[in-house]
């Protein structure tokens, strides 16, 4: 008994198959600079929140790059409280550092280096460029930046 | 006649010797060692991080913060 399809040959449903197959194949991971476009786009729309919330001191750096509540109580804060549609202060904290994971490793594979190390230096920049009332954690303490000596 | 098949069997004797003899024979070029300094190369990589970073956050100095976005101020830790 044949239990091919009648008029379709095997050979051919075989072609397509691995067609289809090498097609699904060929699709590539999004280049680098894609993803760096987006999570740039992102964290430019993001920015003048975080700077606000860090301004109100509810916010603050870590030497570990990643942005940081001053205070677990500023979670459920609004991020604006002009547009409740913008989220929580929380909820901004956790998009940033998604965020910037995923940057510290693009740039890590980039630079060949681990995302840790470009994290901390992410961490070194955002202390330079900080307000003196901005707050930034170091080992385990919040301090203002005016009280931080850079050796 | 002589002198010339001889100096032509000479020749074809002694070409392949003397192949045979610079083929055995190894020239060595000294090379310095290759000098590692890893304070420099720790600053390079440092510097590009920070330009790559630079680079991607140069909104931060155009956008303009305290424009819609406002956070009431609260008391500090």
């Amino acid at each position: 008994m044949n239990r091919s399809r009648p008029g379709v040959p095997s050979a051919v449903i075989n072609l397509l198959g691995m067609l289809f197959a090498a097609g699904v194949a060929a699709q590539d991971p999004p280049a680098p600079r894609d993803v760096r476009s987006e999570l740039k786009e992102r964290m430019k729309v993001r920015y003048p929140l975080l700077e606000a919330a860090r301004d109100a001191g509810k916010i603050g750096e870590t030497r570990d790059g990643e942005v940081k509540l001053v205070k677990a109580t500023y979670a459920g804060d609004p991020a604006d409280v002009k547009d409740a549609a913008k989220g929580t202060v929380g909820e901004l904290v956790a998009a940033e550092n998604k965020d910037r994971q995923a940057l510290y490793a693009v740039l890590a594979k980039e630079l060949k280096l681990t995302a840790a190390e470009v994290a901390q230096q992410n961490g070194l920049r955002n202390l330079d460029k900080a307000k003196p009332d901005h707050w930034i954690e170091v080992k385990a303490q919040w301090a203002q930046r005016k009280a931080i000596t850079r050796s | 006649m002589m002198k010339t098949r001889s100096a032509v069997l000479q020749l074809c004797a002694g070409v392949p010797i003397a192949a045979l003899v610079c083929g055995c024979l190894s020239h060595h070029v000294e090379t310095e060692p290759i000098e590692i300094k890893p304070i420099h190369i720790t600053m390079d990589i440092n510097l590009r991080v920070q330009r790559e970073l630079d680079e991607f956050f140069d909104f931060e100095k155009s956008t303009a913060p305290g424009g819609s976005p406002t956070i009431q101020s609260k008391e500090r830790p």
